[in-house]
């Protein structure tokens, strides 16, 4: 028996877990829309990673691979809902092989810092915290905030203003590197 | 500064000297600036993704793979081990019971170590929770001595004390909710309810819920005030709303075991804390309220030195 030798060590693939399981989760939940759904997949991937690390190799990126595998499968799963049961197995299987049009690195540390700024939503204080989430995250004018809040809008302006700076602050220098990269998205 | 006729004369290359650097330092401060901005921008419009964006319970879902992914990869012998370990919690459980049965009765020398929190209920009703690494030996009735870390809610007794042997002394309750954490070098007392009395190298201290105690045989012996109660230890969260920094600070130093050092002069803490820390290090607090307070501190040894804050 040929003993395939280990890519990843314990701790290494306990560190990938714990940074990537919530976003990768929410990428299969923005296809599926079914949270449960959504972590068994991610479940089975690391499962996968971790059972068949022979089939990986050293120069393979793993984190492109997995959210590769996250989306595809996820997809897979809707198409074969829509379709029915008529997909085979091995066609499936076919599919779900991370190779074509792979998520790259700058893909997946967006979704990093996405998932920072949902943990550093929490640490602003409550009001600053709750004006940056009806704002951003569920899309209310800054005027409906202020009818909502019973402040003014110079206030949510404020509030706005402070939470960014913020969030900038707790995210340090993640950001940085990633503009540095993606030049030309922002003017 | 006339900036336009400052620019024009560099341009020209008959600026002075001093305006020249002025006007590097200005280009310098437009560039950190932009990039902060740039930076803003970035999460501003990065942040409505987060629309429907779903929490996740990491922990038990790596509990959960790990579980399966430990069977998977040693199936071979599996059966064994799982005979094996039922065998040894029968085992366990059966001299548990016994233990728990003699204990009731003598309740001497018992002793509880171990690599992980156990809570004990001892048989007058009190409750003890033993941390990790921690042991805690009962020498007789409502007497137990302790090196670690534990935290008790005993049962009340007006007849009977309770009493804990730390290391150079010794508490003694009736009834009441505490918290010890005891080595040779260091004891901290927290009390969450009721009275306690402490005896150390031949001083006497009187506790009263709320208060913080912090003892040492090379330095002073050091009380504070807190809130914290036994359900911010079992939730690992801590919410301040509109408190002073100080009060913050007291609370946190408390929480995470630490003296604290705060500034002699009398500067007002005008400062009013809004935030809540979910099962954080004590490094990712102060990182939180450097931003927050503007707090310089230093941590050494045990003991949080704030040197300055400004709000």
């Amino acid at each position: 028996m040929i003993v395939a030798a280990n890519i990843l060590d314990k701790s290494t693939f306990k560190g990938l877990f714990d940074d990537h399981y919530r976003p990768l989760c929410n990428v299969a939940f923005r296809i599926s829309g079914d949270l449960d759904q959504a972590e068994d997949i991610v479940q089975d991937v690391f499962l996968k990673i971790w059972n068949q690390q022979d089939l990986l190799n050293v120069d393979q990126n793993i984190k492109s691979y997995m959210y590769t595998m996250v989306r595809n499968h996820a997809l897979e799963i809707i198409r074969r809902q829509q379709i029915g049961a008529r997909i085979t197995d091995e066609i499936l299987y076919l599919h779900t092989a991370a190779n074509s049009d792979a998520i790259d690195d700058n893909e997946i540390e967006k979704y990093l810092i996405l998932d920072r700024i949902y943990i550093s939503i929490r640490q602003l204080p409550p009001k600053c915290a709750q004006v940056f989430t009806m704002a951003k995250v569920n899309g209310l004018s800054y005027s409906q905030i202020a009818d909502n809040m019973h402040i003014s809008v110079r206030t949510v302006e404020n509030h706005m203003g402070k939470a960014l700076r913020l969030l900038r602050a707790m995210l340090n220098n993640k950001i940085t590197l990633i503009l540095l990269f993606l030049t030309g998205l922002i003017p | 500064m006339n900036l336009k006729k400052t620019i024009l004369q560099i341009i020209r290359g008959t600026g002075a000297k001093e305006e020249q650097a002025t006007l590097n330092v200005w280009k310098d401060e437009a560039e950190e600036s932009l990039k902060a901005l740039k930076e803003m921008q970035y999460i501003d419009e990065l942040s409505p993704m987060l629309h429907n964006y779903q929490d996740v319970n990491t922990q038990k879902a790596w509990t959960k793979i790990h579980g399966q992914e430990q069977i998977t990869s040693r199936r071979g012998n599996t059966d064994f081990r799982k005979i094996a370990a039922i065998f040894l919690v029968f085992i366990g459980a059966v001299s548990l019971f016994y233990l728990a049965k003699t204990t009731n009765s003598t309740s001497e020398n018992l002793v509880y170590d171990g690599n992980k929190t156990q809570s004990v209920q001892l048989a007058d009703g009190s409750d003890i929770t033993i941390e990790k690494n921690s042991i805690l030996t009962s020498k007789g009735y409502r007497d137990v001595t302790l090196d670690g870390n534990a935290y008790f809610d005993i049962a009340k007794n007006p007849e009977k004390t309770f009493s804990v042997t730390i290391h150079g002394g010794k508490v003694i309750v009736l009834g009441t909710e505490f918290r010890i954490n005891t080595s040779k070098e260091r004891t901290s007392i927290s009390v969450t309810e009721g009275k306690v009395k402490v005896i150390f190298s031949s001083k006497e201290f009187a506790l009263t819920a709320g208060q913080f105690l912090v003892l040492s045989s090379n330095e002073q012996a050091f009380i504070t005030e807190h809130d914290i109660t036994p359900s911010h230890w079992k939730s690992n969260i801590l919410v301040f709303e509109n408190k002073s920094l100080k009060h913050v600070m007291e609370n946190i130093a408390a929480y995470y075991d630490y003296r604290l050092e705060w500034p002699s002069t009398n500067e007002p803490d005008a400062c009013k804390i809004n935030t809540r820390f979910d099962d954080e290090t004590l490094e990712q607090v102060m990182s939180e309220l450097e931003i927050l307070a503007g707090i310089s501190f230093e941590i050494s040894g045990k003991t949080i030195v704030i040197k300055s804050f400004k709000c």
